[in-house]
Parts: structure tokens; C-alpha cells; sequence
């Protein structure tokens, strides 16, 4: 399941009246929106809308059904058991192999700040001014041991670019730090603090 | 050798001197010629106290050169203070022995200080540290960068690296900042060194410097007013390269016991005694 879905479910499960409703889908055979709603005192239209939104999510089962009135919609209950689970691994791809095999410089004149750690080995906060004049503001990232040990060596301007597998040896990475040293390296792209070279 | 660092125009090395003229002359209007001199003498007095703490933290000993001829001048004007009167004509024998010896004493320290800065003992070396970074770097525009970079790894020992950090100040080449795991070797221009010296806060981290770990990790950080000075845009990775080259290079004939080919190489230059 995706944050989004996720998302939504939950905000329909968090209402007051998703326990009442069901209650109701658990004790009928099948129930109409109005029969709900009428039943639980609410109106037809908000009973209607949680019952089609937990059926496009499978979690009920929805029927068109064709008595003496004019054709209308009878829900049961699907699943008993309703679980969320988001894999976190497949949501962000951890390792991102294949989104690594560019190769990365500071940008020209790109105006961030690199602050050293204490032992100077590794930067520990860069400090990046957003926006001229008086609107500017000045926005300063905490970094990690391993992406300030990254940044550390970063190319300079206009000088030979590397990989970030490349970087990463220079600067004795460990790999199970790659997510967090590409999540770094995509808002510093975003910020425009370094340049990618495709090749 | 064609020279690649601007003019230094900076009068930072007359400050002293003038603000002493400045106050001497505000005193003896305000009062009189005595007390003139009796100001001037203190002045010249706190300034050997100065002058001690350059040579408390360099161990160089044209400092303390200098802390004698500063008490030594402060104190003769405090002799004459007394006898000084204006419009007279004064004779030698106006003045006491001590402020005859005192004079005698002043004027050969005074010769022998300016012989000294005329045979650079007295400079410090950071110009011409970053004159010889830049020879053979290639002009590049808008690649500088305000951090430092990683040069590469050598092999030195920790008691090596403490043994070239006195050499290092002792020869004015610069100051030395020893921290837990490294130390930090930062070139120092003539004329900027009262700054270094005697301001408390004062933040290395953001000159130029060459820092060595333990482990052998070598860092260079060139100051954004350091490389502004230059006349031209240098390639900057390359004087990176460069300084941290030079340096180690410096370290390697320290070791060699070679110490006075880094002096010559820095004396072939040429450079200006008063840049």
C-alpha cells in the first residue's frame, strides 16, 4: 500500500461514526446507504461516500441490485480484517542503484556555506541562503556523519566530476549510508548547490 | 618569477606607529612635552609587552629582539621626559648616564632590527607561501569555493608534525593550531598578523590554511580574501593541490634537515620587505 491510499483510509477510519457503520456492515447481510443512514440517524450522502470509498479500496463489497424502484447499491462487508502496512523499503527504494550512475560537482557560484565539524574532518551543517534582499532567508541543514564525510569530497566547480559511488570510496563510506548521501544529494540538486553530469 | 599576488597597499604595519604619533601629539598640546613623552614611553612600554607575547607564542627570537628595544626606547623616553623642555637647546650632558646608555642601547637595537627586516628575519612568509602555490597554476574563472578539500594522505608522525609546527612559527612562516586530531598549519601575510596574534576571537578556520591529521589526512582551505588577492582567477582544486604540495614538501626537507632550502626558496622570490 502506497501513503496515499494509506492515507486516505485512515482518514475515512479516523471519523466518529466509521465504528457505527461498521457495526452495522458486520451485523447485516447486506445493508443500502439510505437503510445505514437512516439507521444510524445520519445523512444518506456522508454514509454513501465512506461506504464507496471503502469498496474502491476493497475493504467492501459493493452490488447493484434491480428490485421494483430503480436500480440502487447494496454493501457487505469484505474483509475483517483491515490492515495498513506501507513497505517502506519498496515506497523509497532504499538502495536506488539505478538513479546513482550519474556523476556530481559543486555547482558554480553556488553560495552555500560548508560548515567543518569539530575534528575538520567532515562538514557538520551547510548554511544556504534562499531568495535576495530582504526577502532572503537562510535555511541551514543539520547533516549526518556520513553525508558530511560525502560532501567533504565533492568536487569542486568546474573541476571533474565523479560518481557517487566514486565519492563515497574517497570518502570511506559505508553503504548501508547510501539512501541517506542520495537523499542529500537530491535536495542539494533541487537547491541548485550541485550540478548533476549525466555519463 | 613573475608575481601573481597583488600589491599588499594595507598600512596595517603603521598602525602602531601612528597611533603613537597620534597620541603623543594630543598629550603634548593638551599639556605639555613632558608628559608627551612620559605617554609615549608607556606606549612604547605596553607595546614591548605585545611584542613578548609574539615571541611567547612564536618563539621567534627577533621578537624578543623587538621586546627589548621597545622597553628599551620606552624607558629612555621616560628618562628625558623630566629634562625635555620645549624651544631649549638640549646638550648631551642635559641627560642622566642611564638615558645616554638608553639612547646608545635604542639606536644600535633600532640598526640592528633594520638590518634584520632588510634581510627579511623579521617578515612573515604567508605571501610568499601563496606566491609559491600559484606558480604554474592555470588561470580559471568562477571555480572557487568557500571549503576546504581533501589532498590526499601522507606519512608523517604526530611528533614530526609538532617538531615542523615549531619550525613553522619560528621562521614566521605562520601559526600553528594544534587540535585533537590534527594540526592546522595557517600561512600568515605580513601585515596581518596583529590580528592573528593578539585578537582572542580570532577564527582561523575561515583562512587559508593546511591542516595534517594524525592518521595522515591532509586538508587545504584557501580564504576567499586570499584568493581574491591574487591578480588573476587560478584554477582553484590545482592551488589547492598546489599548497598542500608545497607544504608537505616543506615538512619533507624540515625532516631532511634541510630547513634552509625552504627559507631559500621563499627568499629566491623576491618578494617586496614591505609586502
Amino acid at each position: 500500500m502506497d501513503f496515499k491510499k494509506a492515507a486516505i483510509i485512515s482518514s475515512y477510519i479516523s471519523k466518529d461514526y466509521a465504528e457505527k457503520i461498521f457495526k452495522l456492515l458486520m451485523a447485516y447481510q447486506d445493508i443500502s446507504a439510505s437503510e445505514a443512514a437512516s439507521r444510524l440517524d445520519m445523512h444518506i450522502r456522508t454514509v454513501q461516500e465512506f461506504l464507496d470509498t471503502m469498496s474502491v479500496y476493497d475493504i467492501i463489497d459493493k452490488k447493484e441490485v434491480f428490485e421494483k424502484k430503480r436500480p440502487y447499491f447494496r454493501y457487505s462487508i469484505k474483509k475483517k480484517k483491515i490492515e495498513i502496512i506501507i513497505d517502506l523499503d519498496k515506497e523509497f527504494e532504499k538502495n536506488n542503484d539505478h538513479k546513482s550512475g550519474y556523476k556530481i560537482r559543486e555547482m558554480k557560484n553556488s553560495g552555500a556555506k560548508f560548515s567543518v565539524a569539530r575534528n575538520g574532518e567532515y562538514f557538520s551543517t551547510l548554511t544556504i541562503w534562499i531568495g535576495d534582499g530582504r526577502d532572503g532567508k537562510e535555511r541551514k541543514i543539520n547533516l549526518t556523519i556520513p553525508q558530511g564525510r560525502f560532501l567533504y569530497y565533492l568536487p569542486f566547480p568546474d573541476t571533474h566530476p565523479l560518481s557517487v559511488d566514486e565519492i563515497m570510496q574517497k570518502a570511506d563510506n559505508n553503504d548501508i549510508h547510501k539512501s541517506e548521501i542520495l537523499d542529500i544529494i537530491n535536495e542539494l540538486l533541487d537547491l541548485k548547490i550541485i550540478e548533476k553530469i549525466e555519463g | 618569477m613573475e608575481q601573481k599576488l597583488k600589491q599588499n597597499m594595507k598600512i596595517t604595519g603603521l598602525i602602531p606607529a601612528i597611533i603613537s604619533i597620534i597620541i603623543f601629539a594630543f598629550t603634548a598640546i593638551l599639556w605639555n612635552i613632558t608628559v608627551g613623552f612620559y605617554v609615549l614611553g608607556s606606549v612604547m612600554l605596553f607595546y614591548s609587552l605585545l611584542m613578548f607575547i609574539a615571541f611567547y607564542r612564536t618563539f621567534h627570537w627577533g621578537s624578543l629582539l623587538y621586546t627589548i628595544y621597545m622597553i628599551s626606547y620606552g624607558f629612555l623616553l621616560l628618562s628625558v621626559a623630566p629634562v625635555i623642555v620645549l624651544d631649549k637647546h638640549m646638550d648631551v650632558n642635559d641627560f642622566s648616564l642611564i638615558s645616554k646608555i638608553l639612547f646608545f642601547t635604542t639606536i644600535i637595537l633600532f640598526n640592528w632590527l633594520l638590518y634584520l627586516n632588510i634581510k627579511r628575519k623579521l617578515k612573515w612568509r604567508g605571501r610568499e607561501i601563496l606566491e609559491l602555490a600559484a606558480q604554474n597554476i592555470e588561470e580559471a574563472t568562477g571555480n572557487f569555493t568557500e571549503r576546504p578539500l581533501p589532498t590526499g594522505k601522507v606519512k608523517f608522525s604526530k611528533q614530526e608534525l609538532e617538531s615542523f609546527s615549531k619550525f613553522f612559527e619560528k621562521r614566521l612562516l605562520g601559526l600553528t593550531y594544534k587540535e585533537n586530531t590534527r594540526i592546522v598549519f595557517m600561512p600568515l601575510k605580513y601585515k596581518n598578523e596583529y590580528f592573528a596574534l593578539y585578537n582572542p576571537n580570532y577564527n582561523y578556520h575561515e583562512k587559508t590554511w593546511v591542516a595534517i591529521n594524525y592518521n595522515g589526512n591532509v586538508s587545504v582551505n584557501i580564504s576567499k580574501e586570499d584568493y581574491l588577492d591574487y591578480k588573476e582567477d587560478l584554477a582553484f582544486e590545482q592551488l589547492c593541490n598546489s599548497l598542500s604540495d608545497e607544504i608537505i614538501e616543506f615538512i619533507e626537507l624540515f625532516l631532511d634537515g634541510r630547513q634552509v632550502r625552504i627559507i631559500d626558496r621563499m627568499d629566491n622570490l623576491k618578494v617586496s620587505v614591505f609586502r
